[in-house]
């Protein structure tokens, strides 16, 4: 018996339409029939390259935006079937944790007031006294302290912000939180503490992390479980470890190719294939322009995702051919 | 070794005035030298000066800020040229690539026009054949349909082709000496790795030096050399790029390195570096480091450590790695 998944999302859709003065309107499908699901206490990694819908699907899931077509189940409740009363009481459940530590923090307000503002979802809301003491403890489990409750956002580094918004997203004890590129713009030695302190929360409270980023390695260190977004389609999901180590879509290949690290010294010898422009959403595969592998079925049928082996899924008609002919015993990325 | 060297920054110090009165001293004690077609990577988090660096070298310091030091560069010391000498050497010599390929460009200027402002200013070209020359260099960066592409605005264009057209603007007086201060950092990696090659190809074709500005490790091992690690506006270690990234000689490369997300076998935390930067204004005595170092011992806290040469090619700034060496 599997359990039932905290986030249960199916077929999400989600069209902007342009409306140009003197153009025929045009759509923009940030999400074409997204499927995924997260299991509770895990932290789900979502990659991808900017204009793949990822920040889109964090908006949705927070319901911040709402969806073409399809649904997003939290917690056994469809989520835009809510009313607007039954959503604000639902959102205690769903925090998010933006990527400006600078720009989503209220630089007149005191980071007590910051870190409280969330509780005011609550239908008891708590008295002065327990909320200054919820606000300390809070404080505290993200490495800060109760005194840091007097003081304003300008007065802490970024790091130290982006605890503050950590701890602002966790004070209603929230079942997920969705951290939209909550490390990129911290330096390489404050990325890590933070990225320890999710780890460590996971852990010790069980939040579920919904970690959304354009940086692989990030996502390889923490998460365990990731889905690989392109045009705003899931194209490969699968535990990270083993996504990363054996990618079978050619679409991750080319992402982890590209990826900079500094156990690559000197210029590659592969060369990206140029990209040709494709405007058409909808027929064939929308990756088959920039594929090394791209055949002709991939022009006439766009693929679905399916699960090729326990646990990994994947939406190319050529993955069989990407799959290593002896699996390797748990290979690691190192 | 050839004479002297396309440039050379030694013993270059900043310091900038304060609003309130009074001197805070950003860079110190920077130098390196680099040669026609070399590549040097400038590493460091923010707060660690390289940026001030890059602008020191392109004499685009602001007004509150005074060098000292020496920045000789094909003969001449920059920091003693007066505006309008300089105004000749930057632009045309030194080229400089901006990390914001948004607001690096005039909003209300097409692309076209853009690139061939320089040419028409330096090299007193018309603007017809300027312009002509402008689609020559976006077609070198890649960007498709150039000629059509000239006459667009900066806002209908993506990121990544912004940035094509920065490195276009930066490169049309085929300056000797490109700055790039962290280039490809608003890009996706796949776009990153496409500009990267655009510019290894450039500095092959003209045999240009580079001096790229990251803080990505990544990037500067895939592109530079030499590699100079910077902490609070001080080198801390320089060398070839293999071997810092290797075997780094001062605890702070060390940790850097080791912060570095990657996957914890055992399922353990990932490495920091307790603390932050800190401020300029709040750097501990001795060794600016020091405060965090998990390698401290009291020495370090009694003098600023020497920049030091331990083994040809190599140098670094601590006292324990020279103990190391003296083993």
């Amino acid at each position: 018996m599997k359990k039932r998944p905290l986030l249960d999302i199916r077929g999400l859709t989600r069209d902007y339409v342009g409306n140009a003065l003197f153009s025929r309107p045009h759509v923009n499908r940030a999400l074409d029939d997204l499927t995924m699901t997260v299991d509770a206490g895990t932290i789900h990694g979502i990659v991808g390259e900017s204009g793949c819908g990822k920040s889109t699907l964090a908006r949705i899931v927070m319901g911040l935006d709402r969806p073409t077509s399809g649904e997003v189940i939290f917690d056994g409740d469809a989520v835009f079937r809510l009313n607007d009363k039954e959503l604000k009481r639902k959102r205690r459940d769903f925090q998010m944790v933006f990527q400006d530590p600078f720009g989503s923090l209220n630089p007149r307000h005191t980071v007590g007031r910051i870190v409280a503002e969330p509780l005011h979802v609550l239908d008891v809301r708590p008295g002065r006294a327990e909320t200054r003491d919820k606000v300390a403890a809070m404080l505290e489990s993200v490495g800060l302290t109760a005194a840091h409750a007097e003081r304003h956002p300008h007065e802490f580094s970024g790091g130290q912000r982006q605890r503050i918004a950590i701890a602002r997203a966790l004070i209603t004890e929230p079942k997920l939180v969705v951290a939209d590129e909550a490390v990129s713009a911290l330096d390489l030695s404050v990325q890590a503490q933070v990225l320890n302190l999710l780890m460590e929360l996971r852990e010790k409270r069980g939040v579920t992390f919904l970690f959304i980023t354009h940086n692989l390695a990030v996502v390889d260190a923490v998460a365990d479980m990731v889905g690989v977004m392109y045009r705003g389609r899931m194209v490969e999901t699968g535990p990270a470890q083993e996504v990363f180590a054996s990618p079978l879509h050619p679409y991750t290949q080319v992402l982890a190719a590209a990826e900079p690290s500094i156990e690559k010294f000197g210029r590659p010898a592969s060369q990206q294939k140029p990209i040709a422009a494709i405007a058409d959403i909808g027929v064939g595969c929308s990756f088959r322009n920039r594929c090394p592998i791209a055949a002709a079925r991939c022009a006439v049928e766009q693929p679905a995702l399916r699960t090729l082996s326990p646990g990994r899924q994947t939406a190319c008609h050529r993955a069989e051919d990407l799959l290593p002919s002896t699996q390797p015993a748990k290979a690691r990325r190192i | 070794m050839t004479g002297t060297p396309l440039l050379s920054v030694e013993n270059l110090a900043v310091s900038m005035r304060l609003p309130a009165g009074g001197q805070m001293q950003i860079l110190t004690d920077v130098g390196f030298a680099l040669d026609a077609g070399e590549t040097l990577g400038v590493v460091g988090e923010s707060g660690s000066g390289k940026s001030l660096l890059s602008l020191a070298i392109m004499g685009l310091l602001p007004g509150a800020a005074t060098a000292t030091g020496r920045i000789m560069f094909e003969g001449r010391d920059l920091l003693a040229l007066d505006d309008d000498t300089l105004c000749s050497v930057r632009g045309k010599r030194v080229g400089m690539i901006f990390q914001e390929p948004m607001t690096a460009l005039n909003p209300a200027m097409t692309v076209g026009d853009q690139i061939a402002e320089g040419l028409v200013w330096h090299e007193g070209l018309s603007w017809k054949v300027a312009r002509a020359q402008a689609v020559e260099l976006l077609d070198q960066v890649r960007i498709a349909d150039a000629r059509r592409r000239a006459q667009t605005y900066p806002h209908e264009m993506s990121g990544g082709q912004r940035q094509r057209v920065g490195i276009a603007m930066a490169l049309a007086l085929k300056p000797a000496l490109m700055i790039a201060d962290e280039p490809t950092t608003a890009l996706d990696v796949t776009v990153q790795a496409e500009v990267l090659d655009i510019l290894d190809d450039l500095r092959r074709e003209y045999g240009m030096a580079l001096i790229l500005v990251s803080h990505d490790l990544g990037v500067i091992a895939r592109m530079c050399a030499r590699t100079v690690v910077m902490y609070a506006g001080r080198r801390m270690e320089e060398g070839p790029t293999r071997d810092v990234l290797t075997l780094p000689l001062n605890p702070y490369s060390r940790g850097l390195l080791r912060a570095v997300p990657k996957r914890r076998t055992d399922g353990g935390k990932l490495d920091t570096i307790p603390g932050s930067v800190p401020g300029f204004a709040r750097l501990p005595p001795g060794c600016c480091f020091s405060d965090r170092c998990p390698e401290r011992i009291a020495d370090c806290q009694e003098a600023e450590p020497a920049w030091a040469i331990p083994t040809a090619g190599r140098g670094v700034r601590c006292i324990r790695a020279m103990q190391e060496f003296a083993r």
